[in-house]
């Protein structure tokens, strides 16, 4: 009966396997460095490319804008701008012909007016009246207006017909 | 054995060194690169986008002659003291009121301030030290101060603001004064007076607007629609009513000019 070797067998796969592991061992950490190194280079390239093609529309782009920056482009914006400024400056304007109406319906009857000088921040008025009482009831209309209700009296005096002078100054 | 043992472990460490000092950052690098690169090209579209309008508005515009035409008469390029003038003295004969003088100003320029705080008078470049640079602004609404006198009676005054009001060029009244027509500095008294025959001074501002040109750089929004907006000239058209008619020259040659 022949004797079988059953420790030679099993320490020779023991063997085998070990350096199968062995070799694992090195190659996939050198494996995975390698893919690493593939990846920083391949995204370094990409990232160069993404920069290149970003310059190329760039410069295409200042092209196509300077092509754009002639006589028509030019047209096209001093009319719309100048309508676009046109609108809004006149958007706060004011009619001074409806001062003088105003004027008109708070004028009262043995009262006129002799000068009148009107503008945004000043408003002068120099008036006559046949009495006191009249005097009184046109300064009363002024305050019950709409442009003229903040002016006030200053002063009065008789002129050489006798009439009561009186002036409203804003 | 050894080496064998901290081999593994080594190169793993330096593949990560490498994946987190340099891969990862080229990966942000890309997609910052990446950004950049749509924001680009939405530029690029836009700009084409906008050439094509550009040819489009163009051609409405063309179409749209008079539009045009009105908008720069209502708000001309340049300073029309001519026009003015005439304008004025149309408005005037037209209201019944006789013109006496008329005086045109330029209305000075607010001061300019740069990012440094330092103020500029552009009314005045010239005392400026030279080299200064005068910050650049866009052309902004100019005015001219025109005074006018004139005599006749209220209607007649009437008549005339409303007619200046709703003028063909861009104005604004600044004052007014009416007075009863004096003698010798004293207001007439009695018959005379009750003539209604009235002095009205009249300031006025009119509007011009330098001339506006398209930067490359900063195009215009107008030209991303492919519609003029003409809304705005509508409403400034059916306000105008008072067509002045169109100034020309006259007649013109004279062998002695001092000669009347």
């Amino acid at each position: 009966m022949g004797n079988i070797n059953l420790l030679e067998s099993a320490q020779g796969k023991g063997s085998s396997a070990g350096s199968m592991l062995g070799i694992k061992s090195i190659y996939i950490p050198l494996l995975v460095l390698f893919a690493i190194l593939i990846i920083w280079g391949g995204s370094k390239a990409y990232s160069a490319y993404l920069f290149d093609q970003k310059n190329k529309v760039d410069e295409q782009n200042q092209l196509e804008s300077a092509n754009l920056s002639g006589k028509s482009a030019d047209r096209l914006v001093d009319f719309n701008e100048r309508m676009k400024k046109a609108s809004e400056e006149s958007a706060d304007r004011a009619n001074f012909e409806d001062y003088l109406k105003e004027l008109e319906s708070i004028m009262i009857s043995g009262s006129n007016v002799e000068s009148l000088k009107y503008s945004s921040d000043k408003i002068e008025i120099l008036m006559t009246a046949d009495n006191f009482k009249t005097v009184a009831r046109q300064i009363l209309g002024f305050k019950n207006s709409k442009y003229f209700k903040d002016l006030g009296m200053e002063k009065t005096s008789f002129d050489e017909s006798g009439k009561i002078k009186f002036d409203l100054i804003k | 054995m050894r080496l064998k043992i901290f081999f593994a472990p080594l190169v793993f460490l330096i593949a990560g060194v490498i994946a987190i000092w340099y891969v990862w950052p080229t990966i942000l690098e890309i997609q910052t690169r990446s950004l950049e690169l749509s924001t680009s090209k939405d530029k690029l579209n836009s700009t084409l986008e906008r050439k094509d309008n550009l040819e489009t508005l163009k051609g409405i515009l063309d179409r749209n002659k008079e539009k045009e035409d009105f908008i720069l008469s209502y708000l001309p390029s340049a300073r029309n003291e001519e026009k003015i003038v005439d304008g004025l003295n149309y408005l005037a004969t037209d209201s019944g009121l006789s013109l006496i003088n008329i005086a045109v100003e330029e209305e000075r320029l607010p001061l300019i301030q740069d990012e440094l705080g330092n103020t500029y008078d552009p009314n005045n470049t010239a005392s400026l030290p030279e080299g200064t640079v005068i910050p650049v602004v866009a052309p902004q609404t100019r005015f001219l101060i025109v005074k006018a006198n004139a005599t006749g009676k209220y209607e007649n005054v009437k008549m005339f603001l409303n007619q200046v009001y709703r003028m063909e060029m861009l104005n604004k009244v600044n004052s007014l004064e009416v007075k009863k027509v004096s003698i010798g500095g004293a207001p007439v008294e009695g018959e005379q007076a009750a003539s209604d025959t009235l002095t009205a001074t009249v300031e006025i501002k009119f509007g011009y607007l330098p001339s506006i040109h398209e930067e490359g750089e900063s195009l215009s929004p107008v030209f991303s629609s492919k519609e003029i907006n003409f809304s705005q000239y509508q409403r400034l058209k059916d306000f105008v009513t008072e067509k002045i008619p169109d100034l020309d020259e006259g007649q013109k040659g004279k062998s002695n000019p001092f000669l009347p």
